[in-house]
């Protein structure tokens, strides 16, 4: 499904949080949302998972204007907000709706490949940061919706789990080619996974660039075309050092 | 060869002697029982110490009789039958009483926790009627229901509903707003929200509520009977009284605590049964 958002602004007890953000995520493309905290992404996030639906402008999803949540959307929050009466297992069958022997059967597979197959049967006091995440990130990919929105899903992981899970991504992208909206602050991650990074900034978060890339996945991390990418948003973010103090360094 | 055969050797003896260790620890007296112990120690004492004085007649008999004398009146009363009369009647009229406090503060509790307009409504009302000492009832109750079982019942159930109308109020006012998101993310009804989030997350404080209400039941039931009945723990006491026998009322007493202490400890088994997937100190 794709996705419009046009002159989407949120206000705050009257300060503005973000303003007027425009973007569009076509059918089975992969949407970087960038900026440092702060910034709004999450806020965007949630206007167009229908979380939220005090915000100005318009969100249209397929082509039609849309306030409020639908099963459509799969949805990673920041935090694994799983479910603490429930086992690991239990947690990722939460939004299934077939027989309990099929949810069960589906759970597993998903389970397996984030690597928790062991753990079915824990519950959530009994899993690491990184545990749970991996639970939640189970949970919404195992209903396999035409649209998935995540927020910061990896920023919790260790290095090694991370790329993992962003492999997995991928490979799931490959399978059946969903809508995503990724909302990072990591650089790498943006320039690995997608067709498309929108870059937010200031406080009120204002759309600062929309840039295309069009190399094919997978790529590599050592793509030079990439690594201009980089330097490119590092300076457009202003978070990197100018290349006249690098040369001091 | 001969060093590092020498070394092995010597690595376990050491092996040996941390295993004897541990079956010395095993030998000794379990832990559980060391605590059971200490904690019987007191009230062994006490009790031996009150026996000890009344049998030597160091303080009056007929005011403060031996524990083994309310033993005896217990047992006295099992035989003839009556205690079982007397301490059904009262479980019943607790339970009773428990159960309808339970059910309308269940209903009114998550209909105001539920709805703003509920909220404004009732919310004011019944914490005005909380500042009633619930007891100031009791003159009105008998006048519009008699002195039967219905105005005891009633009063229970006014004692239970209000720590458990608290509580659900609270557990369903607490429940985090970022797992009710996840349900609404996955296009939850109202009506499955509250079975599959609101439910579950606020039993902890339900089951806190249940609890605190069965200790008011208690007081409340001896309330009750204390007020006119023909039978039960409650009315042993105002027997006692006027027979001038301090070991029906101490029997009594003794039951009361007896019935109360093995209806909680239901209650808590329910509780850590329930909750056992919480993550706090307890667990
Ligand atoms: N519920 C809220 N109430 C008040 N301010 C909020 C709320 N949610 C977000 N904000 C504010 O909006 C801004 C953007 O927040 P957020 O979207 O969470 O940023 P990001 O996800 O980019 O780190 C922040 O300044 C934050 O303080
Ligand atoms: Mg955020």
């Amino acid at each position: 499904m794709s996705i419009q958002v046009d002159k989407v602004s949120r206000t705050f007890q009257g300060t503005l949080a973000v303003d007027e953000i425009s973007f569009e995520a076509k059918q089975g493309e992969i949407v970087g949302l960038l900026g440092t905290s702060g910034c709004g992404k999450s806020t965007i996030l949630r206007a167009i998972s229908g979380l939220d639906t005090e915000y100005d402008g318009t969100v249209c999803i397929h082509g039609k204007e849309t306030r409020g949540t639908s099963r459509e959307l799969g949805v990673i929050f920041q935090e694994p907000r799983l479910m603490p009466w429930l086992t690991v297992i239990d947690n990722v069958c939460f939004g299934l709706t077939g027989t309990k022997e099929e949810n069960r059967e589906k759970a597993r597979e998903i389970l397996r490949v984030v690597g928790l197959e062991d753990f079915e049967q824990h519950y959530p006091k009994q899993l690491s940061g990184g545990m749970a995440q991996r639970t939640a990130i189970a949970r919404a990919l195992v209903t396999a919706p035409s649209t998935l929105l995540l927020d910061e899903p990896f920023s919790a992981l260790d290095a090694f789990t991370k790329l993992q899970l962003q492999d997995m991504v991928l490979e799931l992208w490959e399978s059946y080619k969903p809508t995503m909206v990724i909302v990072t602050h990591d650089i790498d991650e943006a320039l690995y996974l997608c067709d498309r990074i929108v870059i937010l900034k200031g406080q009120p978060g204002e759309l600062h660039d929309n840039l295309e890339i069009t190399q094919p996945k997978p790529r590599k991390k050592s793509d030079t075309k990439l690594a201009e990418l980089k330097e490119y948003i590092l300076e457009s973010l202003d978070i990197s050092r100018t290349p006249k103090q690098r040369k001091e360094a | 060869m001969a060093i590092s055969q020498g070394h092995h050797a010597e690595k376990e003896s050491v092996f040996k002697s941390v295993i004897k260790v541990k079956q010395k620890e095993r030998q000794g007296m379990p832990a559980f029982l060391k605590t059971a112990g200490l904690a019987l120690l007191f009230p062994i004492l006490l009790l031996a110490l009150w026996e000890g004085v009344t049998r030597f007649g160091l303080v009056a008999g007929h005011l403060l009789p031996a524990p083994s004398e309310i033993v005896g009146t217990i047992w006295a009363m099992g035989v003839d039958g009556s205690l079982w009369g007397h301490m059904g009647i009262t479980l019943y009229r607790l339970l009773w009483g428990f159960f309808w406090g339970t059910i309308v503060a269940v209903v009114i509790g998550s209909l105001v926790a539920m709805s703003r307009n509920a909220e404004t409504m009732f919310d004011p009302l019944i914490q005005a009627f909380r500042a009633i000492p619930s007891l100031a009832w009791v003159p009105l109750f008998i006048l519009w229901l008699g002195i039967g079982e219905p105005s005891k019942v009633t009063l229970i159930a006014l004692g239970v509903f209000f720590p458990v109308y608290l509580n659900v109020v609270g557990g369903i006012h607490s429940v985090d707003r970022k797992l009710i998101e996840v349900g609404k993310a996955y296009g939850l009804n109202q009506f499955q929200l509250v079975r599959r989030i609101i439910l579950p997350a606020s039993l902890p404080s339900f089951l806190t509520g249940l609890r605190s209400g069965l200790g008011l039941g208690w007081m409340f039931v001896v309330a009750a009977e204390l007020l006119g009945a023909s039978q039960g723990l409650g009315y042993l006491l105002v027997l006692g009284q006027n027979t001038l026998s301090p070991n029906v009322i101490l029997a009594s007493i003794v039951l009361f605590a007896f019935l109360g202490k093995v209806t909680d400890y239901a209650l808590k088994k329910l509780q850590t049964r329930a909750l056992h997937w919480q993550d706090n100190m307890k667990n």
